[in-house]
Formats: C-alpha cells, structure tokens, sequence
C-alpha cells in the first residue's frame, strides 16, 4: 500500500508519520513511516492471488499534529490504492508553550497528588444563535467521569482480574479558569499536564445539528492527549461521539450514551501509567505489573473482531509488560 | 472503603417453596462498620441474592421489581435441590437510595458475601411516563463458586485431571430493559394457603377476604412488597408476595401433539394441541410425584399442561441466566442447557455481545458436561463455542473450552491442540491456557502413570507429540502471583 500525508494548511510533505495498517479479519498490523516526500509504502504479504476483497484500515499519527483516525479500504489489489492525506497541525504557528507565573500558581493549586486524574479544558460548542441552554461544563465533566468509571469497572468481571486489588477510579476535573490554552496547543497542553501531574489532559469541540424534526443532536470530537510516559505506546488519540441527543446534554444521563472509546483511552493512560511505576521501583514490582496485564488483557477479551484499531493499542501495551515480565 | 453494609434489623422469615428451592429475606441496610448479620439458608449449598433496585425517581418500583424477580428465579429453579435465594431489601418504610452511602455495586457485593450467597443480581430503575427502563447486573463471587463453575473433560463419566478450564467471567452487564408496569405486574400469582387479602397494602389492613390454597389470583399492579389483586367479583384488594406463587407471565413452545387436561390431578387427556409461539399462564400447581403443572391460555380453550413442556418467560433475561448458573453449579445440566438457550432466544436481538458470548460458553459447556452426551449435543457444544469465538475473538478463554469441547467430541487431541495454540497465540500467560499446555505435556509423557487410563481413550497422533513440544519451548512461562 502506497501513499503521500501532507500538512493541511501548508500541503508541504510530512515526514516520519506513522502510518499503522491493519488487515481486518486477519489479526494482521504492519506499520511503515513516511520519508522526506511524506510518501509511505506498507508492505503486505499475500501468499496468493486475492480472489474476493480484503478489507484494510489505515490510521495515520505525528506528535504535533491531529491523529487521523482511520480510513477503510475494501480491494482485491492494493498495489493501485493510493491513500492521500492531510494532516492538520495541532500548534498553531507562533502560538506560545510557555505558562505564565500566574497560571503555574493555578495549576499547582488543583494538581493531582495520585497522578490518577484525568483534566478537561472548557469544551467549545457551537451552537446555533437561537439554541436553548448552552453546555453545562459542570454536568458534562460528571457525565464523562461516570461513563469513564463504569467502563473501567465493567471490566472486572474477567476472572483473573478478582485476584488484584481493583485499580482506583480516575477522577475528572476540570482545568481551572484564566488558563489560556487552544486545544490545539498540544505543547502547552502538555506542560500544564506535566505541572498537574495529570493522567491525560481532554479538550474538544463539538456541534449541534438541528434535524428536520426538530430533534438535535451533538456531535461532539475530543482530543485526549495522554502524559507522555518513558515507553508511551499511544499518546493523542480521538474520540467522537456521534449524534448524541441534545436533550441529554446537562443530564446525568449523558453518560450511558457516551462512546466507549473514554473508558478504553483512560485505561490505557492508567496502564501505562502503572506499567511506568512498576518498571521504575527500585525491586521492580511484580505483582502490579501482573495486574495491570490482566487489565489490559480484560479489554482485550471483550474486544470484537473489528476493532483492530484497540486491539493493536492493547496488544502494544501487552508485549511491553511482557518485556518486563518474561525472563 | 471496602465494607459497606451491615445488617440493621432482624430476620422476616424463611419459607420452603414447592418442591426445593428456598427462599429467604433479609432487611438490609448500608450503614458502613456495623457488623453483618447471621447468614439465611445457612445450610443450602448453591445460593444466590437479588439486592433491592436503586429507584433513584422514587418510583417505588425498586423494592417491588426485587420482590417479583426474586420469586421468578425461585419459580424458575424450582426443580433444583440444595438451591435457594435470599432478598436483600431495605426496611419497609425506608428508600435504598437514601440508605446508600456510596458504591451500591461493592455494597451488593458485600452483602452477598456476609451472606454465601455465591452471586447478585442488582440493579436500578427508572421510570419516564409509562415506560420502565431497568439497568440489571450479575455478579459472580469466584471465592465461593470456586470449582463449580468450570468445563471438564470426563471419560466414562470420570473427571479427567488437568483437562479442566473454568469459565471466566464474573460479572454481566446486562442490556437495558424496556418495560411497563402492565408487563411486569400484570399475572396470575397462586395463593400458597389460606392466606388473607386486604384492602390495603399493609398488614394491619382490613381483611377482604381469605384465600383458598393454590387459588390463582389476578394480579394487576405492585406496590413495595404487595401483590395488587383484582379479585372475581371485581374489588381492588392487596397480598402480600411471600404468600404466594408467582409463575411466568407467559411461556413459549414449539411442540407437536402436546397432552391436555382439565384438571393436573386427573390423568385423563382432554384432548391433544400443537404449540407454536408464546402463551398466557393463567394458573399453576406442583403436585407430589406429578411435577408442576401450567393451565394456559390456549386459542381452543383453557388447558393444562405439564411445565416441562413449554419453556418459562420471564421479565428480564437475566432471570433465564441466573436459573442457568444455578442449574450448572447444582450439575444439572441438561437443564442448564434449557436456560442458556432460552436466554440466547430472549437476548439475541440485543446489543450485548460479551454477554452472548458467555452465554453460548456456558451453553457449550452444558452440552458437553450431560451425564452421557449424544453426537449432536457434541455438534451443540462445538457450534456454541463457535459463535462465542466470533463474538469475543481475543478472549483466550473461549479458545480454552474449545481445545476440552473439541477433545470429548472427537476422542482425539489434534484439533483441540490447535484451539490450544490460538490460546496461547493470543495470551501466552494465561493461566487456563498454561495449565492445559501441563496436562497435554503429561499426557504425552508415556512414563507419566496419572494418564494411563486417558490414552486409552484419547489418540494422539505423532504429529501431536511434536506440536505440545513446540508449544512447551514457545510459551514456557514465569509463575504468577495467586
């Protein structure tokens, strides 16, 4: 499979991009980056002519620029299927990374002792001028907590995790006000996460689309960008919630209906977190290694057969505990 | 905080139901660091509890759906001897969500345990305009279910050491229900005795009346703990739940030529009907030495029926799985197998694919673990563990039962020795996995005596020999902590 990413605003090449294929059906990942020319070539190896279509999704990562979440291809012959891309910087040009004293002295106020909070930045929704009641940030933030927790705890119902202490729940907080940050600003996103020794910090906009029935939806796009650890397998991720009923927004309720991609992202975050405390204990510690394996592997079994996107986050996840753990 | 309930206030009572199972309640409250209480149905082996619903709305429908689904699995384990349920309920007068401190799934959980009851079913209730949502969950407490949950490999009905995997899940979130009061409540319910029906739902109300044994009743609503009856010359009265059976709503058959009666004490067959669909129950008895009886709801005219014939509906589909669990833990497994399957017929169309998965398993599983499995119930077991592995393809548990599915259906270890690989493929470290790789590793040591009887049984190819070796120097593994 060939293909060029570019950079969207500029169209300039975008070198070592990493593009991950997956071979659905196939339990196949081949990974390739891209060169000076942002060009790409992952190889796949096919023992036989393909006598029906195989389906392949691509997904596309940068550091400092949007994650592009995938792109389906369904074909008997790759050699002819150029994907182009344009990826959208994240940091805007000339945008600062560097926090002011006042907004270090905030920061250091709310941060995390535990490292196990997650931190969202106000959501921008786009609303339209005769819309009802704008987002409660309050109600959405407990919402996203709730989804999150009750994903996590679902997973402890895999029998060898009831030989672990469960792991404690993540809290979700939000940034404090008078920070001045563009979601897009993934550098300082990253320095405030650092002073707030946060999990993984979340921003996101979203919008409100009126039906012809009168029914609103919001669809909302978040950036979940986890604190990058020494071994961080994934860093920026997506997550979109798809027409969502408006009415649920400002409702407890809004948690049921939130996308399970909240309680997959944050359990990799607290894994890796966990993983990165276990490695660098002066006797490293086995057993919670041992838990966090059985964490990942608790997703892992739960997974269907076409969410290979998750499956190879978890299964990067697994050889990196095994690393530690197998002799 | 890890301990978080306690038991308030003392004991109500203990009934025997027709003709096993047992039934026991406790008032329970949340208050944490109080000491729990004196364990109910202390001598009944396999025991379950249904924790009161939440009823964050103030409904009350979350005492009276713990009451009915409490009585529908006792109805629908019945037939199971050394079985029984405890209710778990907050004093009459007092909510469940403003006893509840924090965590009401740890809180399930730990009242389960003070009382050995081996799982929960809990839940919460909401109700907007005429519609009920019930969110119900299962948990599984493994310390107590230790071995009884578990596939395993028997040759001439002997258990055959190391060919043995447990089933692994431990806890099912089930799909959300949508219901109605109407659906719910509205049933024949079975006066146990001479019991009184009053005019309100409480017992210092005015008795209306006093009912025969084994009279059927009218059920049209709920409140808390009482039955609201619409009796035959028309009032409105109220009967308290333990006072009486409560069968299906309704049943569900596919049968030919089935015998009716008009009467289950008389043996004399009124006439023969083919059963296509689902039916109303009308009435119900258990008669020594006869079984349970269904009086239905048929196009030709009420009849009755014997039990065994129909399959029971109940309110939410987890009442079917909870019946399968309890069947599998009493060794009961053909019907076992029953209620598995009507679990998958009733859940099928519904959005939970680690459920289902755990369902054709525990199917699966069933079918192989009959006292004397026929051909088919070997095809059963095999097609079962096959939709599980498409349902949830990177659980290695799945791949596990399989190897043990595949071994007993064809005597031989070369395709369970494939299921095996992709086990361990998928997690080397699984400790299922691990202890399968030991017992395949010994019974291919011919100087190992533990196995002799097993190789009389169970060809091994020479390719076999050459695969467990391959397997052995690939996923050797470190121990794990226990």
């Amino acid at each position: 499979m060939v293909g060029k990413v570019t950079a969207g605003v500029s169209g300039a090449p975008v070198r070592d991009v990493r593009v991950d294929v997956f071979i659905l059906n196939a339990s196949k990942l081949n990974a390739a980056l891209t060169d000076v020319q942002g060009q790409y070539e992952a190889k796949m190896e096919v023992t036989k002519p393909l006598d029906k279509p195989v389906s392949v999704e691509l997904r596309f990562f940068k550091e400092g620029f949007e994650p592009y979440p995938h792109v389906s291809i369904q074909s008997c012959d790759f050699r002819s299927s150029a994907c182009q891309i344009s990826l959208i910087q994240l940091t805007p040009s000339g945008g600062s990374a560097a926090l002011t004293e006042d907004e270090r002295a905030k920061l250091e106020a709310v941060k995390s002792t535990e490292g196990s909070s997650l931190f969202m930045l106000p959501y921008q929704v786009v609303l339209p001028a005769a819309s009802a009641s704008p987002i409660n940030m309050k109600a959405l933030t407990d919402s996203l907590q709730i989804a999150i927790i009750t994903q996590i705890q679902s997973l402890e119902g895999d029998r060898e995790l009831s030989r672990f202490e469960p792991l404690e729940p993540v809290s979700l907080m939000a940034v404090p006000p008078g920070i001045d940050v563009d979601g897009a600003n993934v550098e300082k996103i990253k320095i405030m996460g650092h002073h707030l020794n946060a999990l993984a910090v979340i921003s996101g906009n979203g919008e409100l689309i009126r039906k012809s029935n009168a029914s609103e939806t919001i669809d909302m796009r978040s950036r979940f960008l986890i604190m990058p650890t020494k071994d961080t397998v994934v860093r920026q991720l997506v997550v979109e919630d798809r027409e969502v009923p408006a009415t649920l927004f400002n409702s407890l309720k809004l948690a049921e209906n939130l996308s399970p991609q909240w309680g997959h992202h944050t359990l990799l975050a607290l894994c890796q977190r966990e993983l990165e405390k276990a490695k660098t204990k002066q006797v490293k510690d086995r057993d919670a290694l041992w838990r966090v394996r059985a964490y990942v592997n608790a997703q892992l079994h739960r997974a269907s057969g076409d969410e290979k996107l998750k499956v190879g986050d978890l299964q990067r996840l697994l050889q990196q505990i095994d690393k530690e753990l197998l002799p | 905080m890890r301990s978080l309930v306690a038991v308030l206030f003392s004991f109500i009572s203990l009934a025997l139901l027709a003709p096993w199972s047992w039934a026991g309640d406790v008032i329970v409250g949340f208050a944490p660091g109080k000491a729990p209480g004196a364990e109910r149905l202390a001598n009944v082996e396999v025991k379950g509890l249904v924790a009161e619903f939440l009823d964050p709305g103030d409904t009350g429908l979350g005492k009276s759906l713990a009451f009915l689904l409490w009585r529908e699995i006792l109805t629908a384990i019945s037939d199971q001897a050394g079985a029984g349920v405890i209710l778990a309920h907050s004093p009459d007068q007092r909510r469940l969500t403003d006893m509840l401190q924090s965590d009401y799934h740890r809180a399930a959980v730990e009242i389960a345990r003070s009382q050995k009851a081996r799982l929960v079913l809990w839940g919460a209730v909401n109700q907007a305009q005429d519609k009920i949502y019930v969110q119900n969950f299962l948990t599984l407490l493994p310390e107590l279910i230790q071995d009884d949950l578990r596939l395993t490999l028997k040759i001439m009905e002997r258990p055959e050491k190391g060919f043995s995997v447990e089933i692994t899940r431990t806890r099912y979130n089930f799909a959300v229900v949508e219901t109605s009061r109407p659906q719910l409540f509205e049933r024949a319910i079975i006066a146990r005795g001479a019991t009184p029906v009053r005019e309100r739902p409480h017992g210092e109300s005015r008795e209306v009346k006093r009912t025969a044994a084994g009279e059927a009743l009218q059920s049209v609503d709920m409140e808390g703990a009482w039955f609201k009856v619409r009796l035959k010359d028309g009032r409105i009265a109220w009967i308290e739940n333990s006072q009486v059976e409560v069968p299906p709503r309704f049943v569900y058959a596919e049968r030919s030529k089935v015998s009716l009666r008009n009467t289950p004490e008389t043996p004399a067959v009124s006439g023969k009907v083919n059963l296509r669909g689902t039916y109303r129950v009308l009435d119900s008895r258990y008669i020594a030495g006869k079984g349970s009886w269904y009086r239905l709801d048929l196009p030709g005219g009420p009849g009755w029926i014997e039990a065994y014939l129909v399959e029971p509906q109940f309110s939410l589909p987890a009442v079917q799985f909870t019946a399968g669990l309890f069947r599998y833990q009493c060794r009961k497994f053909e019907e076992a197998q029953k209620a598995f399957a009507a679990y998958l017929r009733q859940a099928a169309d519904s959005n939970e694919r680690v459920n289902l998965a755990a369902a054709y398993q525990m199917y699966g599983a069933s079918s192989i673990m009959l006292k004397r499995p026929e051909p088919e119930d070997f095809s059963r077991g095999l097609a079962a563990m096959g939709k599980a592995s498409v349902l949830t393809p990177f659980d290695p548990a799945v791949y596990n039962l399989r190897a043990l599915t595949r071994m007993a259906a064809t005597q031989k270890t070369t395709d369970a020795l494939l299921d095996l690989e992709k086990a361990l493929e998928l997690d080397r470290l699984n400790s299922q996995s691990q202890s399968l790789l030991a017992a395949f590793s010994a019974l291919a040591d011919p100087s190992n005596r533990e196995f002799a009887f097993t190789r009389e049984w169970i060809r091994m190819m020479p390719q076999d020999l050459g695969k467990i070796s391959a397997l052995q120097a690939q996923y050797r593994a470190p121990s794990q902590p226990r």
